[in-house]
């Protein structure tokens, strides 16, 4: 059976991967940031032989090492890591920039570096969820450095992983979800393009097919976006 | 030739070139030490070049900010905002598994640094003529040409720092600032200077379309003026 492990799966994008996977067959290991949030709860009970929760905080170190720890008494391997979990601030100050690098740039490193040995046994899939707003050559707002700057610095996060791995058989994917109705401010954005569901659907397509072979980033739509 | 120039980061070899060329060319240049090396701020002082060396030491918001507005007063008007800040160059060859909290603590104080340098200074950029803010970076901190396996700390300041510079541009192009990202080597021997490359004139007449103009538009360019991807 297949494994694949997910950050940031409380709820949103997520949760709504973790769904499609279970839905499809696969063993899902999700990543819980938030105990209290009961939508994992529930998927536990429609999928209790394929879903397992660990604790984890992309933006810790500590966290990350621990998750390792506790998913390697779950399974022998990993054969599709996706990056989700993410934040987003609408202010710039200097905590809320450093904040959102923690999470949306090194949380990737750390989990790419930490989870490396169950990887290895695995398909050797490494998708990450980016944004439109990480393309620096088509950047058209005039705030958010910090989400921008976040995102940019991911999508070279995993250029380098991408250099450095692709060698031994990797592959990896970068996604822009599009415009998603997500719970990124708090609560559930009334706005947006997609449903968290309707994102993960082509997300789940794309990151379970064969891919180019390059680092391209690929919204919702299939389209592509320059870095 | 009164026009002000303030170039930061001039303890990199190219920033401090780029510093004295200015001055050989008539203007006015203020050069800041950006990484807290007392020693090299004194040695540059000691060179008698009459570039006034001061401090913006990126990696402490609290005496940044006094050191911008000291700054701010001596210069008055500034023309251009020169920057590299190659931060993390040191550990390009680090070797995996990574030092997380070395390359936040890199990306938050030197990257919200200049963030903090660019907001400080566009106010006293807004009366002059000329209202132009340029990077020094180079190529290997393109997203699409870099091949480079290692390094984090400096590649992603580096990616952080083209971003901010595009998020200024929609910001203060308006306005009618200008940009310059120059992915220049320290000792090139082709092509034009940064100095040359920052200070020419480019395509622009208002009455053209906006995309008739490289003004209108934010590119990285080698020596030999050639675009580099992000």
């Amino acid at each position: 059976m297949n494994t694949v492990m997910v950050t940031g799966a409380d709820r949103g994008v997520g949760a709504a991967l973790c769904g499609i996977f279970l839905e499809h067959g696969w063993t899902v290991i999700a990543g819980q940031y938030m105990p209290d949030w009961k939508q994992l709860a529930g998927m536990q009970e429609d999928y209790p032989e394929q879903l397992n929760t660990v604790k984890l905080d992309v933006g810790s170190t500590e966290s990350v090492k621990k998750a390792f720890e506790k998913t390697t008494q779950m399974t022998e391997k990993i054969d599709l890591l996706i990056n989700c979990a993410g934040i987003i601030s609408n202010a710039d100050t200097a905590e809320t920039i450093s904040k959102m690098f923690q999470v949306n740039t090194l949380g990737t490193l750390r989990m790419v570096e930490t989870f490396q040995p169950l990887l290895e046994k695995g398909q050797k899939k490494i998708a990450s969820i980016s944004s439109e707003a990480g393309s620096i050559s088509l950047s058209h707002r005039k705030d958010h450095f910090g989400y921008c700057m976040s995102k940019a610095a991911l999508n070279m996060t995993v250029k380098l992983l991408y250099n450095e791995l692709k060698p031994k058989g990797y592959r990896f994917y970068l996604y822009h979800p599009g415009w998603v109705k997500s719970y990124m401010l708090g609560e559930k954005s009334t706005t947006g393009d997609y449903e968290p569901e309707e994102t993960a659907l082509a997300a789940f397509e794309q990151f379970t097919a064969e891919n180019e072979d390059a680092l391209i980033l690929k919204d919702v739509q299939g389209h592509y976006w320059s870095f | 030739m009164n026009e002000k120039v303030l170039v930061v980061g001039a303890e990199w070899p190219l920033a401090w070139k780029t510093a004295k060329e200015f001055k050989e060319k008539g203007y006015q240049v203020y050069a800041a030490i950006s990484n807290g090396d007392c020693r090299r701020m004194q040695e540059f002082i000691s060179m008698d070049t009459n570039i006034e060396i001061s401090e913006l030491p990126m990696s402490d918001h609290k005496k940044l900010e006094t050191c911008i507005a000291e700054l701010k007063n001596r210069i008055g008007v500034l023309d251009y905002l020169i920057i590299q800040e190659d931060c993390g160059h040191e550990a390009i060859q680090a070797p995996a598994p990574n030092d997380y909290d070395k390359i936040e603590n890199t990306l938050s104080h030197y990257v919200c640094g200049v963030k903090a340098l660019i907001d400080g200074m566009v106010p006293i950029m807004r009366n002059s003529l000329t209202k132009r803010i340029a990077l020094l970076s180079g190529e290997i901190s393109s997203v699409n040409l870099t091949d480079a396996t290692s390094g984090y700390e400096f590649h992603l300041s580096q990616t952080a720092l083209h971003m901010m510079l595009h998020i200024y541009f929609n910001l203060l192009r308006p306005e009618g600032f200008t940009f310059r990202c120059a992915c220049f080597p320290d000792n090139g021997r082709t092509g034009v200077s940064p100095c040359q490359y920052i200070t020419c004139s480019f395509s622009y007449d208002e009455r053209d379309p906006y995309c008739h103009s490289e003004e209108n538009r934010i590119v990285m360019r080698d020596a030999c003026f050639r675009e580099i991807p992000w």
